[in-house]
């Protein structure tokens, strides 16, 4: 019974399995068919033939694997060999067709799809008609107008096959040049649309569908339709959110291209990918403001870009532009920084660091050349109101004048050193600055301290100053220590000073000047002739060290200068800005207790030729009476008991003789680098000739010097 | 030194009635873009060793270059 039982079971076991393993099969067929059918009619058909290969072989394997029928086996074996054959393949081509009518001898070509080559493969491999002509070289192959041609687009596939995607389009636009195929089209569409170049591809497609029409090849107006309505729904869009307020000389471009004002809120078809936005444009008028963004836009994305206009180099934002608009421009200065500072907020830098670099040259007809290099540097905090500076200054000097050759001494060479420091603070409207100064020569040291105290009133129109400077000089004589020879010389110098702005364009500065001198300056190395009376009388202005020699007495004392002198200067200063020029003239004063009269007057005129270039003229005139005891030539008695009398005060000093000085020339600043940005950095050229009179002195009558400077400044 | 004394009050004078009369003058903060331009400075623009030059070549020394000294070459 159990065993009857168990025969039962198996028995219907294989009724059921029987008819479902049948079922299957044929629905694998059906299924696999359908693969087959897709393919020609969309990779192939679009000229993909490297994935319709690769679906075709699947789909061979899930065939083998799962059974299905020879007539199914010879269907995927004849598209495998149109595909073969579309790739160049023709040994290929003939085993796929082989393989066909080998499972199913009913086997045959698909409607649409085969060209002339394939039938005369399929023919040569079905083994009733003639063989498959060779390829011969040059020739075009059947459907083809250029054999060139074919083998670019042959290139193209393999190209493509190896993900070689710009190869791809190289090629089939090579090939495209030469002829038009719809397939290539297809094809080079297909390959862009793998590059992320969608709007390329869309453009692509439709004209494999024109051509398609034309030719009337349904396979490729079917498959280029559908790429067409495919690419239409992927490829993204941009659209642009101009910058809200009043935007002037606004320019966007995308990608580099300029994108049109009237235009920005329209939506442009982009190719999927990272894009680049920039744009500029000023607003309400102010300095250029500038945007730049990259934006990654995915297939069927739209994407909006806000242009958010930011300031460049520092400039002002458009809500600081508009915080500073609703300053009141009545309120006082202090208070009208004081809300800036709120707009704006102080800078993260806020020191300027300023360093320079000098060489100067000095000469002139009496044989003194004077080389002169200095470097200077500061540091200041605009905000805090706090600055700290130094120099450094070092005179070559060689002397050949006529007051050392008259004195029979060689030319000498003597170098001078100078260096100064100095600071100050001025939190807000009152600061005080002070200096120190050291110059040190052989036979000279100078030592100086000063300070004075400024305030700025009238809301900052009015700036007074007082200053006061106290010098201490060590006078030696040649290579003699001071501790064997040396005279002490003081010097105190009060400065009371203004300055007021007049107009926006006119300053105008106001300064007197006292300075008291205490102790003996005369030159050890200076010595004076002496003429008997009725000798003086003769002796004329500019009297040759020769002429002078013979007719002097014997004895020649040294120079011999009060020593006291109380200098008083009082001296005006115009500034005056006339469009692009300025003018700035001054005027001194002077006279001193030692009976000089003096007047200087200063001349600058200086051109803003473009924003990097000012230059200037420069003259200079200065004229002076001579001191009370000067005389061109001194006498001196001898008395009966040999008791030489001189004259109490006597100088060959030509300065504290009459004369006049005209100074004429000019100079050039060019401003070096970006000048909008914070750091600057400028050239100076200066040249002056300088032509002195001297209309009551010995020796000479007039000296001509030249002077000039190379400087170098640079602020960060 | 009496004609000293009457050129030092005269001067005083001057700069006394510039800085009473200067209260006159109105130039409003946003009018002073040009005050600010480097050649309308109220420092002395001359560089190099032109300062040292006037020092050695006048008799003459102070006014708005300050009172001189320093350099012991006069």
């Amino acid at each position: 019974m159990k065993l009857l039982r168990a025969f039962l079971t198996l028995f219907f076991v294989v009724l059921l399995v029987v008819p479902t393993r049948r079922a299957f099969a044929a629905g694998e067929d059906s299924a696999v068919s359908n693969i087959v059918d897709s393919v020609l009619s969309e990779e192939y058909a679009a000229g993909n033939f490297v994935p319709a290969q690769a679906k075709l072989n699947d789909a061979l394997s899930r065939c083998i694997r799962k059974g299905c029928g020879g007539a199914t086996k010879a269907q995927v074996y004849v598209a495998l060999g149109m595909v073969a054959s579309q790739l160049g393949k023709a040994d290929e081509a003939k085993t796929n067709f082989t393989n066909a009518v080998q499972n199913d001898a009913n086997a045959k070509l698909p409607e649409k799809g085969a060209t002339p080559n394939i039938k005369q493969q399929w023919d040569a491999a079905k083994g009733g008609g003639a063989a498959a002509p060779e390829e011969t070289p040059g020739v075009a192959p059947v459907g083809w107008n250029s054999k060139e041609a074919y083998d670019l687009a042959i290139a193209a596939t393999k190209a493509q096959e190896g993900q070689r995607y710009g190869e791809c389009i190289e090629k089939d636009k090579a090939s495209l040049a030469l002829d038009e195929q719809p397939r290539t089209r297809l094809h080079l569409a297909s390959c862009e649309y793998r590059s992320n170049k969608l709007i390329d591809a869309l453009r692509d497609s439709q004209k494999a569908l024109e051509v398609g029409i034309q030719k009337r090849d349904a396979a490729v107006m079917k498959v280029a339709r559908e790429r067409v309505k495919q690419l239409i729904d992927r490829i993204p869009k941009i659209t642009f959110k101009p910058p809200p307020g009043n935007v002037t000389d606004l320019t966007v471009t995308f990608d580099g291209r300029p994108v049109p004002g009237d235009s920005l809120t329209k939506k442009f078809s982009i190719d999927p990918g990272k894009h680049t936005v920039a744009a500029e444009g000023k607003i309400n008028g102010y300095t250029a403001q500038k945007f730049e963004k990259e934006v990654e836009v995915a297939e069927a994305a739209t994407v909006v870009v806000d242009i958010v206009l930011q300031p460049q180099d520092g400039a002002l934002t458009p809500q600081q532009i508009k915080c500073l608009e609703e300053i009141a421009k009545t309120l006082p200065l202090d208070e009208i920084q004081k809300r800036i500072t709120e707009c704006i907020g102080e800078k993260k830098n806020n020191i300027v660091v300023k360093l320079g670099a000098d060489l100067n040259a000095y000469t002139d007809t009496t044989s003194v050349q004077v080389v002169s290099p200095g470097v200077n540097g500061s540091v200041s905090s605009p905000t805090s109101g706090w600055n700290v500076g130094a120099s450094y200054l070092l005179d070559v000097v060689s002397a050949a004048s006529p007051d050392i050759v008259s004195y029979a001494s060689p030319p000498f060479r003597e170098v001078r050193h100078a260096a100064s420091v100095n600071g100050g603070y001025k939190p807000k409207l009152y600061g005080v600055q002070a200096n120190g100064n050291i110059s040190v020569e052989p036979d000279y040291l100078s030592l100086s301290i000063g300070a004075a105290a400024t305030a700025d009133l009238n809301d900052k129109l009015t700036t007074p100053r007082f200053g006061i400077n106290y010098s201490h000089d060590t006078i030696g004589k040649g290579s003699t220590p001071f501790s064997v020879y040396s005279k002490e010389f003081y010097s105190t110098t009060f400065d009371l000073g203004l300055t007021q702005v007049l107009s926006p364009t006119t300053v105008v500065q106001v300064a007197a000047t006292a300075q008291f001198e205490r102790g003996d300056q005369s030159k050890p190395y200076r010595h004076v002739p002496m003429f008997s009376p009725d000798v003086a009388k003769a002796v004329k202005a500019g009297a040759t060290i020769r002429l002078s020699d013979t007719n002097r007495l014997q004895f020649r004392p040294l120079e011999q200068l009060p020593t006291e002198r109380d200098r008083y200067a009082l001296a005006v200063r115009l500034i005056q800005r006339l469009g692009k020029s300025t003018l700035r003239a001054e005027e001194r004063f002077y006279v001193d207790t030692w009976g000089i009269i003096a007047s200087t007057t200063d001349v600058r005129f200086l051109v803003d030729i473009s924003k990097r270039i000012r230059v200037w003229p420069h003259l200079r005139l200065n004229g002076q009476s001579g001191a009370d005891f000067h005389k061109r030539a001194y006498t001196a008695t001898t008395l009966r008991n040999g008791v030489v009398v001189l004259p109490l005060y006597r100088t060959g000093d030509r300065e504290n003789a009459p004369m006049g000085t005209v100074t004429g020339g000019g100079g050039a600043r060019y401003g070096i680098g970006n000048l909008e940005a914070e750091s600057k950095a400028g050239i100076t050229v200066a040249l002056d000739i300088m032509y002195s009179r001297f209309f009551d002195s010995l020796y000479i009558l007039q000296r001509t010097a030249a002077y000039a400077t190379v400087a170098f400044d640079v602020e960060f | 030194m009496a004609q000293v004394r009457t050129i030092v009050f005269k001067a005083a004078l001057v700069i006394i009635a510039l800085a009473v009369t200067s209260g006159c003058v109105k130039v409003m903060p946003y009018e002073r873009g040009t005050l600010a331009l480097p050649s309308m400075t109220t420092e002395d623009i001359a560089i190099g060793i032109d300062g040292h030059v006037r020092g050695v070549s006048e008799g003459a020394a102070g006014g708005l270059s300050g009172g001189g000294g320093g350099c012991g070459c006069n």
